[in-house]
């Protein structure tokens, strides 16, 4: 009788543990002799009661090594979020990987008249059904900036627009200190109270430090109300090497940990036991373009390596990883995401933010949305391992009367794991003969996505919303946008 | 001249220490600053330009060359005269008010100096008056704005209204950088131009200049 054998995670590894400590206890002490400005009186507040030393007039904090070590004992290891029916819906914890798309971008790819232009509420809601309807993309992202709307809403109105015609939990951000009340209106209008949507939260919020060691009034104001108000912030520090970071991968590192150490501390001293996310994008600055490349492998290196000192302190992760710098859904699209998507996957990174993603991070793509759905496919199988099956592996090769071809084929084994043991692509991969293909049109695989993105936004419809819901969701957005001179909002 | 070529080859080398000394050197032997101006170090910085456009220079390296450059300048200031100074043109850059991303137009700034100009840069989060003010102040030839955030890209309106108000729209040309800028957008709110990167935004100053 054979022992149990389970399939093996794969995994990638960058750093030996004596470099994530040593990289750890530079971090603490820049936080203690450098310290972090903040630039907001509550953010100043909170960490100088939790015990750093504070210069107001500098708007400095220095958080010595001891605040640092007991906000890492408090911090949970693992969060669950919830989507728009309150079902669980992703667990970010160990090595569970996600895939949401890249965001906030203000631009979109347009394939029909082949520009890059900036997208409008129309646009957002196509590529909000888009990502409904793709499994391999677990969460969704506010990913566009659409501009016929007032942008102080933005924020805000692009998580109401994921909210209207998606049910998949949400990551999101805000454009200004009002946004993040509007949002968390919205998540209560959902769920029904706010106990509710404090036992059942489906949206997290992006809280960015600005290299380096900097906390602007806006995202520390974000960081501290999501985490006092169960929208789980993601910490995206955003090292650009050698421009507003070290130049050395180690030096960035440093400042990644400290930046997000700091973001660690005043979370939990805002709310202590509160969830946070150790995110970031920061970037292998172009030396010759003076541009932050996402598909530069530097980059990705960056990004694996401060995932691992995120699991070594035990808080889940994410990254801007699976992006390319590619103009439009070419091969450079191809190649990058595929790259950033399987190491992103081997790395354990629990939340992959980048599907659909081009040009440095500006530019989403409902195209490219299909094709890196075939390829977040692909990576989560591959982490899956392989698993031995069966009392023995080879059933068939023991089989009386064997033969080769048919056998196999017809065989009982085969018509057990067919399904099971392979990850089937979609209508983008092309894996028919060459005649076939020929007849098909000769298409490439940019053709294709075109065309499977008309057929998905002709035929899904998305989970509608309870109608009281969907009344009481576009009054809470109307009387916002009214606040700025928008007195109907721009829905179809 | 031997001397000169020296110091311009000092400039492409990113010889700080290099420049100084034959710069005083120079001086010394009573070459005009102009001919170390316009013989020397302007064309040196220029071939270091002219490489970094082709990749075969990088930013750091081009921003050493630029600091040879003015710490050549440093001696020659107190002798040249103000035309011969900024005979390029006065340039005031900052990222505008709300905004705090400045990597681009830093690196604009200091290509700008490198090529001859005078540039007043004001930082970031730069309410619109202190642009005018500046503009006044410096009789500046050129103000140049940045705006990474597409809610800050709302200011660069702010600041050409201002011009106009202070009366001093016609005597500048209004450039815009950054990620919230964009051709368009230029055309849309009256900016005279959008410089895409930094070495673009350099040919924009200098095209601008050269219509005067």
């Amino acid at each position: 009788m054979a022992k149990e054998i389970k399939a093996k995670r794969p995994l990638v590894s960058l750093l030996s543990t004596e470099f994530i400590e040593r990289i750890v206890d530079e971090a603490k002490e820049v936080l203690d002799k450098t310290g972090v400005w903040v630039q907001n009186e509550e953010g100043l507040e909170i960490l100088g009661n939790g015990g750093a030393r504070i210069d107001r007039e500098k708007e400095k904090a220095y958080i010595p090594k001891r605040l640092v070590e007991e906000s890492l004992k408090s911090v949970p290891s693992s969060i669950t979020l919830y989507d728009r029916n309150g079902n669980p819906h992703i667990n970010l914890e160990g090595n569970n990987i996600h895939f949401n798309p890249g965001s906030g971008g203000p631009k979109v790819w347009d394939s029909d008249l082949n520009v890059i232009r900036e997208p409008s509420t129309q646009d957002h809601i196509n590529y909000t059904k888009l990502v409904d309807a793709l499994d391999n993309i677990d969460q969704i992202s506010a990913a566009m900036i659409p501009n016929d709307v007032p942008k102080e809403i933005g924020g805000q109105y692009r998580v109401f627009l994921c909210l209207k015609y998606s049910t998949k939990s949400i990551f999101g951000g805000t454009f200004h200190k009002d946004g993040l009340q509007v949002e968390k209106d919205l998540l209560v209008a959902i769920r029904g109270s706010e106990k509710a949507a404090r036992e059942k939260p489906m949206l997290l919020i992006g809280a960015c430090p600005s290299p380096p060691l900097k906390w602007s009034d806006l995202t520390c104001h974000d960081l501290i109300m999501g985490a006092q108000n169960w929208i789980p912030p993601v910490l995206i520090s955003m090292p650009l090497t050698g421009s507003t970071a070290p130049i050395t991968i180690g030096g960035s590192l440093v400042q990644h940990t400290a930046e997000s150490l700091s973001g660690v501390v005043i979370g939990q001293l805002a709310s202590q036991g509160s969830p946070i996310i150790w995110g970031g994008s920061p970037a292998a600055f172009d030396m010759r373009f003076g541009t932050t490349p996402m598909g530069a492998i530097e980059t990705m290196m960056i990004d694996m390596a401060y995932n691992e000192i995120g699991k070594y302190l035990g808080i889940p992760t994410e990254a801007y990883i699976g992006i390319s710098d590619a103009k439009r859904p070419d091969s450079q699209a191809g190649l990058e995401t595929g790259i950033g998507a399987v190491l992103a996957a081997l790395a354990g990174i629990n939340l992959i933010t980048g599907a659909g993603m081009l040009n440095l991070e500006t530019t989403q793509s409902l195209e490219k949305l299909v094709i890196d759905n075939e390829i977040c496919g692909m990576a989560r199988r591959l982490v899956q391992g392989i698993t031995p099956r069966g009392e023995r592996l080879a059933e068939d090769l023991f089989t009386e009367g064997l033969y080769e071809g048919k056998h196999f084929l017809l065989s009982p084994t085969t018509m057990k794991w067919f399904r099971e043991e392979f990850f089937y692509s979609g209508p983008v991969i092309s894996r028919e003969d060459d005649q076939t293909w020929m007849e098909k049109g000769a298409t490439t695989a940019e053709q294709r996505a075109k065309e499977e993105v008309k057929r998905i936004l002709a035929t899904h419809e998305p989970e509608p919303l309870d109608k009281d819901v969907d009344i009481e969701l576009v009054k809470i957005m109307t009387k916002d946008a009214e606040k700025y001179g928008m007195s109907k909002l721009p829905l179809p | 001249m031997d001397l000169l070529e020296n110091i311009k080859q000092s400039i492409i080398d990113m010889d700080r220490g290099k420049v100084v000394e034959l710069t005083r050197k120079a001086l010394g032997e009573g070459i005009k600053p102009e001919r170390l101006l316009y013989e020397a170090l302007t064309p040196g910085m220029d071939i270091v330009g002219e490489q970094y456009e082709k990749n075969i220079k990088f930013i750091p390296e081009m921003l050493m060359s630029a600091e040879a450059l003015r710490d050549a300048m440093e001696l020659l200031a107190p002798i040249l005269t103000k035309s011969d100074l900024s005979k390029a043109g006065r340039v005031v850059m900052g990222t505008v008010e709300g905004d705090i991303h400045d990597i681009g137009q830093q690196i604009v700034s200091m290509m700008l100096e490198g090529a001859g100009f005078e540039v007043y840069n004001l930082g970031v989060d730069v309410p619109a008056d202190k642009f005018v003010e500046k503009a006044k102040q410096e009789q500046a030839d050129v103000v140049g704005m940045s705006a990474f955030l597409s809610t800050t890209g709302l200011r660069f309106p702010d600041v050409i209204e201002a011009l106009q108000e202070a009366g001093i729209r016609e005597q500048v040309k209004v450039m815009i950088g950054g990620a919230a800028a964009s051709g368009k957008y230029a055309e849309t709110i009256g900016a005279d131009g959008y410089g895409s990167n930094a070495g673009a935004a350099v040919r924009l100053v200098k095209s601008f200049m050269s219509k005067q």
